[in-house]
């Protein structure tokens, strides 16, 4: 068949948007509240830091990516740490896209379980979500990329909606302005991977960027740069809104903004209603990224044709994690083991890497 | 005893061997029948033309002709002599397809006279010369030394002319078919566009666009398809404009289809396109010469069908489907209104019915509080719950509009009368269907004729029970889930390689510019170049 477009690549700005789309899911919204707990009313400084932080993390992937240009973290695990910490490596990698579909999933799914009233079990939410995210998981890389192109509308929209909360916005919610509490702001930090996830996708998503004159860096910087505004806008109003205090006391704090927004004069009512629904095409993006991202992850790394077989073979275990995460105990569990895992990943096991590989180019350039 | 008994002559045994013997009259007689099938099979043998030879006598030739032809009542020939050769020969013709006045006229009328020169006989090899050249007052003939061939051009509509001692037929250009005038599009009409439509004949649809693009870069190829049936086919592009790789690959991929007789362009177009399974069409078809000009000037390639109104434009995408003739012809700011408004209704006429069944049924909350109260207590009294009473009224609306279209014009109207008022406002009273659901629905149908397109029509209705199952059984979370799944379908979808979703989704900022004619009409001035997903070969359209 003719085809006048080149299937599989994507423009450096593409992988931006993608990257960007990827970090806002449903995930922030529990989250917010731990973070409140430990960074109080500067929930915006830590977002602002935690921005910074998880950026250089991205950074190093990219740099990372430079050393092997054409090539996954599958590819060239084993040459770089040896076959069986290649294996354990990768294992951690998968492990890390695997917790944030589970996240999300779980995320969206108590959202619409509690704020909609739906009576649908959520196991069943879950599968028919899955069943979703898989469909367009098993269509080539081309397709995917539209389909973000086209949920990515729903970011400003949502974004809309939530700028609502503006209403109620009250500056001594915000006081006092300066901090005195740093090592809670820096506890808050380390929180944020359930508002920065998804950017280890780099490490698969990087050969199918074509290089161009824009570097990756800063396409991807500019897609956190973004997000880290977007938060930092929302952090200073949803404090200023219903204040710290009450932030720390609620499971949804966000859609718990939202309730209380009225706009008098007009027909429009429960505007956290209309939130809720535009929260489901944002995280369904990082779901089918993650999945993407693993089964082309393993393709590369067991050297097959084709991703898709690796598509069904996850969704047992996804939905056994999902079903079985049902107890406030449990999740508080998933949530450390995201965290912990998610910063080992992305500060310990990343910048190891990338030194392994300087040293080893450094040799090879000696020799 | 027994033996006796059956064989004396009793009432019962006479009756039991004429039954016998009725039953062996009517074996007999199908006996006779079979024998009479078996005959004609015999006799009627699928004849393949190309196997006969061409001879250089007239008589031989003729019977073959009669072999191949057999008893068509519609098959015609005439034997004569030339005068100016001496020479015995015979033109055939098929009635209703040849324009026989000039068969009359400038072929037999010609050859019967005698030589003005006074000439004799002329040498085989130079008699279609001679003929050519001094005798035939036609306008295009040729020599087909091939039965098959020859067969061909006469089942067209072309005059055979046969001469004894030539090993050759001189095929003489005389079609003159029965078509149907050209008259306004009935499924695209419009407001301020032009008004001739597409006919039934390849060739006058050619020329509707001649008309139009007097330029010789028009590149008309034809394809013949139809094992069986050979029906002619045109592969037209602009040269200079169209990507060579898109006109080759049209025109390629119409070679490739070996059946039996296209019964219709949907055959085709099935044939032909990137994704047959999936309900949405990847090809465009219209009955619009502006609309095909249009397209061929962007950079489009079109496919014309002998026998067929309806050409169709590759590659096509979604928002192809949403454009009119007429938005070309309004002020662009009414224009943009006018296609936003398409759009929104293609959304309303799919998802309204789900996501009120998805709000009565599980997510009362996103409705105000005041509206939730109102729909709340028109259904009070209603039996069926929502998605049922949903169903029925769109079984009833499916109904209705398949009747409007199969019925005559002046009984349409009525039925959709009968239908909407009656049923609609007797359903309500009886309290089987609650007024909103009533409103809904009639909503739904309203937005449904918004639509432009009649195939983008069919699959917005096709859509509508799926998502209202959805809704039905996961509320908004299902609407959503359906909508999710419906546009990583339309992200999957290519039309001869180009995504079905540009230009809405842009490959690179180049691509950009083509938004200008995707939800809105840009101003005129704006519009100076060509889709850019297209890879025209020359993308100005307009000097600024």
């Amino acid at each position: 068949m003719a085809n006048l477009e080149a299937k599989g690549k994507m423009s450096p700005w593409q992988l931006g948007i993608v990257i960007t789309s990827a970090l806002l899911t449903a995930r922030l919204l529990p989250a917010t509240t731990y973070i409140v707990i430990s960074s109080e009313q500067f929930l915006w400084l830590s977002s602002a830091l935690a921005g910074l932080l998880f950026y250089s993390a991205a950074y190093l992937i990219i740099l990372l990516g430079q050393q092997f240009p054409n090539e996954t973290i599958g590819e060239y695990l084993p040459r770089l740490v040896g076959k069986k910490f290649g294996a354990v490596v990768f294992l951690i990698f998968i492990t890390v896209q695997l917790i944030n579909i589970i996240n999300c999933l779980i995320a969206i799914t108590t959202l619409y379980s509690i704020f909609l009233f739906d009576q649908t079990p959520r196991a069943v939410l879950i599968i028919v979500l899955l069943l979703a995210v898989i469909y367009c998981t098993m269509q080539e890389w081309g397709t995917i990329l539209r389909v973000i192109q086209i949920l990515v509308l729903a970011l400003p929209m949502l974004y809309g909606f939530y700028s609502l909360i503006w209403i109620n916005f009250e500056t001594l919610n915000l006081l006092p302005l300066w901090p005195d509490n740093f090592s809670g702001i820096l506890q808050g930090v380390a929180y944020h991977t359930e508002y920065y996830p998804g950017y280890e996708s780099l490490l698969v998503l990087l050969p199918l960027a074509a290089r161009g004159k824009v570097s990756f860096a800063r396409t991807v910087g500019w897609g956190f740069l973004l997000v880290t505004i977007m938060y930092i806008i929302g952090g200073i109003v949803l404090i200023g809104a219903i204040s710290a205090k009450t932030v720390s006391n609620v499971s949804y704090p966000v859609v718990f903004a939202m309730k209380s927004v009225e706009i008098p004069g007009t027909f429009i009512e429960r505007l956290e209603d209309h939130m809720v629904t535009l929260f489901l095409p944002v995280t369904y993006i990082s779901m089918m990224l993650s999945y993407y991202v693993i089964g082309e992850g393993c393709r590369k790394y067991l050297n097959y044709n084709d991703h898709r077989p690796f598509i069904p073979l996850f969704l047992p275990l996804i939905f056994f994690v999902c079903a079985f995460t049902n107890t406030p105990d449990r999740l508080e569990v998933l949530r450390n083991f995201s965290m912990f895992i998610g910063l080992f990943f992305s500060f310990v096991i990343i910048p190891l890497l990338l030194i392994l590989a300087w040293r080893k180019k450094g040799n090879i350039e000696q020799c | 005893m027994d033996d006796n008994k059956e064989n004396s002559p009793t009432v019962e045994n006479i009756a039991a061997k004429l039954k016998n013997f009725k039953s062996l009259i009517t074996h007999v007689r199908d006996v006779e029948d079979e024998a009479e099938v078996v005959a004609r099979s015999l006799s009627e043998q699928y004849v393949y033309p190309e196997t006969y030879q061409l001879e250089a006598s007239l008589a031989s030739n003729l019977k073959h002709l009669q072999e191949i032809l057999s008893d068509s009542y519609d098959f015609h020939f005439r034997e004569f002599i030339i005068a100016a050769l001496n020479r015995q020969a015979a033109v055939v013709f098929i009635e209703g397809m040849s324009n026989q006045e000039l068969i009359n006229r400038q072929i037999i009328g010609k050859l019967l006279l005698p030589s003005a020169t006074g000439q004799g006989d002329k040498p085989d090899n130079e008699v279609f010369g001679y003929l050519k050249n001094a005798l035939l007052a036609v306008a295009s003939l040729s020599m087909e030394d091939v039965m098959g061939e020859a067969v061909k051009r006469v089942l067209a509509g072309d005059t055979l002319l046969l001469i004894d001692g030539v090993t050759g037929i001189i095929v003489i250009e005389s079609r003159k078919m029965e078509a149907r005038a050209i008259s306004e599009p009935e499924t695209e009409t419009n407001i301020r566009g032009s008004r001739d439509g597409f006919v039934e004949s390849i060739q006058t649809n050619i020329t509707l666009l001649r008309r139009r693009l007097k330029n010789p870069n028009l590149i008309t190829k034809k394809v013949t398809i139809g094992v069986r049936s050979e029906t002619d086919f045109a592969v037209v592009y602009f040269r200079g404009i169209a990507h060579p790789r898109l006109a080759y690959e049209v025109e390629q991929r119409l070679r490739k289809i070996k059946i039996d007789v296209p019964n219709g362009i949907g055959v085709i177009q099935g044939l032909m396109e990137d994704h047959p399974y999936s309900p949405f069409p990847t090809l465009l078809a219209t009955e619009r010469p502006d609309k095909v000009v249009a397209g061929l000037v962007e950079g489009k390639v079109a496919i014309m069908m002998d026998g067929i109104p309806f050409i169709l434009l590759a590659p096509a995408t979604l928002s192809d489907f949403f454009q009119t003739s007429d938005d070309y012809n309004e002020k662009w700011v009414v224009a943009s209104i006018i296609r936003l408004s398409r759009y929104v209704s293609a959304v309303f006429a799919m998802a309204t019915p789900a996501i009120f069944v998805a709000i009565t049924t599980f997510n009362p909350g996103l409705l105000p509080m005041l509206l939730t109260v109102t729909v709340a207590n028109t259904r009070l009294g209603i039996p069926f719950p929502a998605f049922i009473e949903a169903l029925v009224m769109i079984i009833l609306l499916e109904i209705l509009q398949e009747a409007g279209v199969r019925l005559p014009k002046t009984i349409g109207p009525a039925v959709s009368i009968v239908g909407g008022l009656v049923v609609g406002e007797a359903t309500v009273r009886a309290g089987l269907v609650s007024a909103p659901m009533v409103i809904v629905i009639a909503f739904t149908a309203i937005a449904s004729f918004n639509i432009a397109n009649y195939r983008l029509n069919l699959i917005v209705r096709l859509f509508r029970i799926p998502l209202m199952l959805l809704g039905a059984t996961l509320g908004m979370f299902g609407v959503m889930m359906g909508f999710l799944v419906m546009i990583a379908h339309l992200s999957m979808l290519e039309s001869f390689g180009v995504p079905y979703l540009t230009p809405m989704i842009q490959k690179n900022s180049q691509q950009l510019s083509d938004i200008k004619d995707t939800f809105v009409v840009a101003p005129p001035s704006f519009m100076d170049e060509r889709p850019q997903y297209l890879t025209p070969e020359d993308a100005k359209r307009q000097e600024k």
